[in-house]
């Protein structure tokens, strides 16, 4: 563990994900803090006489939405929506992509064949459909959110797994440990999944973008998260035919939407290197 | 000497994706291993030489017949007093480069035996993993290392630590040699003398490998496609080969003074294991064949000598009316 952070100090841009991701990480706990207004008030010098969005100024920084609230505290208060969605329906999509697709890759035969199908169903099922059903089911709110989205993410993920674990199976040290005696679960937890940890981090990474923007579209649809609650993809979803006029509605939540994804990314990317043994002493 | 390993009448049949043909990669084999012998077994590629070895540790499930091995027969033990049996019957790989985990560092690796049958104390298992490293001739400093920082032969090394380190009374080693550069092989070899006498170990040594195998084994078994065709000592097989595949075998290594003797080439490729031949399987290529040989298969029994045991019509003939 030690070990680990001292190598990944070493790494500039890995840092600069951390410190990063942390620094949302602080925005978003402490929004009550940084956020110069209450996210949901309207204020009367927030739209011009016409009715359109101001852009940034002194007093807004980053402009003003359509109804007049100030945005920069609207992305400060969606960033704990994000993160939520983030981390949680990753985080879950994760864990149930790879245990499917570890069991059904480890054991093979009628089991594999049963998740994997099932998997294929579950691919081959419309998302957006699934989601609106489940959402129309449990009353509407952050956390049934996360997990609609992890339910529909974590197919490929399943997918993903279950071929590497397949391939590595196959590989000799493999059949050494079973020749040692080991049994099936230590098998896969100390010669399996560790194989597996660059794969999930790659895939853990890049979901945290397509989880936010998943959320932001079914934000639209009205069965995300419930407005007046910002998150950074309702933001732009709420804007987005504004776009011409007032072009800033758009790009700064979708600079935030950038930003947290590459922060994860560069983090993601340099623990990968770190935790593979193979890298070391390589740049 | 007590009989160690007794494998009756085993075979292995490979299911192909097309339902119903089955390849047979070991067919109806039986051998005996005294304790602190070395059987080597020795063949072509393909042959099932491989086979047998994860046979006989339960790596793969026999199609047919029983290993009985220190006394216990292997068929009756459930999954987990298999588990247990295994510390006593160890495999060294072929490839040193895939058999270790690229994630673990050696001493985890080595002391992977000792954790999974909770040998010990972490103290004493410790001290275990250092004093085995040192035994194979690999450095303490190398326990805090991992895989890819070793080259081939000292990788061997590890694979050949983790392996006695339970001080198993069997080892398969299944071509350990044959993916190293010719000076560090007999620095194995080497090696894997030394710790048979001083652990007192058996072995069940396979290689394509002659002049390996003649080096290491007491006993040899010839196998051709899935099949033992000669068995007998080391000193007797290598002097006085009986079956023809043997002698075409033995006529194929070259000599050290250079002279090319009496070269026996063998016509045609190694059949296709789809399609054994009838009768005697060799009798395709065999040099001596007679017209029986491709009707009836020989058995593997004793020859008149009584000191190897061949496959052949030509060696045993059949009796009138012979099974």
């Amino acid at each position: 563990m030690k070990e680990t952070w001292k190598k990944l100090r070493k790494k500039k841009l890995a840092m600069f994900g951390l410190v990063m991701v942390s620094l949302i990480v602080l925005v978003a706990i402490f929004a009550d803090f940084f956020a110069p207004y209450d996210p949901s008030e309207q204020f009367f010098d927030g739209l011009t006489l016409q009715g359109a969005p101001v852009g940034p100024s002194e007093k807004y920084l980053l402009g003003t939405d359509l109804l007049g609230r100030d945005l920069l505290s609207r992305i400060i208060y969606g960033a704990r929506t994000s993160l939520i969605i983030g981390i949680i329906a990753n985080g879950v999509a994760i864990l149930i992509g790879t245990t499917v697709g570890l069991i059904a890759g480890f054991a093979r035969g009628k089991t594999g064949t049963v998740l994997m199908r099932f998997t294929d169903l579950m691919m081959a099922f419309p998302a957006l459909l699934l989601a609106i059903t489940l959402a129309a089911i449990f009353a509407p709110s952050l956390l049934i959110v996360a997990l609609v989205i992890a339910l529909v993410n974590w197919v490929q993920i399943a997918r993903v797994i279950y071929t590497q674990t397949i391939a590595i199976s196959e590989r000799e040290f493999v059949e050494a440990a079973i020749s040692l005696g080991a049994t099936p679960v230590r098998i896969l937890r100390k010669h399996i999944l560790p194989q597996l940890v660059p794969t999930i981090l790659v895939w853990a990474t890049l979901g945290i973008a397509t989880t936010v923007l998943l959320e932001a579209t079914l934000s639209y649809l009205g069965i995300g998260v419930r407005p007046p609650t910002p998150s950074w993809g309702n933001i732009i979803f709420e804007n987005q035919n504004y776009f011409q006029s007032a072009p800033w509605l758009v790009f700064f939540p979708g600079m935030a939407i950038l930003l947290l994804a590459l922060s994860f990314n560069l983090l993601g990317d340099g623990l990968r290197d770190v935790l593979d043994p193979t890298q070391r002493g390589k740049r | 000497m007590s009989k160690l390993l007794k494998v009756e009448n085993i075979s292995k049949e490979f299911q192909t994706k097309n339902k119903g043909v089955t390849v047979k990669a070991v067919s109806d084999i039986s051998l005996e291993v005294k304790a602190g012998t070395t059987l080597g077994i020795v063949g072509e590629s393909g042959c099932g030489k491989s086979t047998l070895g994860r046979l006989i540790l339960k790596l793969l499930k026999a199609s047919a017949g029983t290993i009985s091995f220190d006394g216990v027969e292997l068929e009756k033990l459930s999954e987990k007093e298999l588990r247990s049996q295994r510390m006593k019957m160890q495999m060294v790989f072929q490839d040193p480069f895939s058999s270790l985990n690229p994630r673990q560092k050696i001493a985890d690796i080595i002391r992977e035996p000792l954790d999974i049958h909770k040998v010990g104390n972490m103290a004493s298992r410790k001290k275990l993993v250092e004093e085995t490293i040192l035994r194979v001739g690999l450095s303490l400093e190398a326990l805090e290392r991992y895989p890819h920082e070793f080259s081939g032969g000292q990788r061997q090394r590890i694979c050949i630590a983790r392996a006695i380190i339970l001080k198993p009374k069997l080892i398969i080693a299944d071509e350990p040699v044959s993916a190293l550069d010719v000076s560090i092989q007999s620095q194995i070899l080497n090696l894997l003398s030394e710790l048979k006498r001083e652990l007192n170990l058996t072995y069940i040594f396979i290689s394509h490998n002659l002049s390996v195998i003649r080096h290491i084994s007491d006993q040899v078994a010839v196998m051709y496609l899935g099949e033992i065709v000669e068995m007998a000592d080391s000193e007797v097989l290598f002097k006085n080969p009986q079956h023809p595949y043997t002698k075409a075998l033995l006529s194929a290594v070259p000599q050290i003074d250079g002279s090319a003797g009496a070269k026996q080439i063998l016509q045609g490729d190694l059949p296709n294991p789809f399609h054994i031949p009838s009768g005697c399987s060799f009798h395709p290529r065999c040099p001596v064949a007679i017209e029986i040989c491709s009707s009836l298969k020989p058995a593997l029994m004793p020859n008149s000598a009584g000191e190897s045991k061949v496959s052949c019509h030509l060696i045993n003939p059949p009796k009138a009316g012979g099974k």
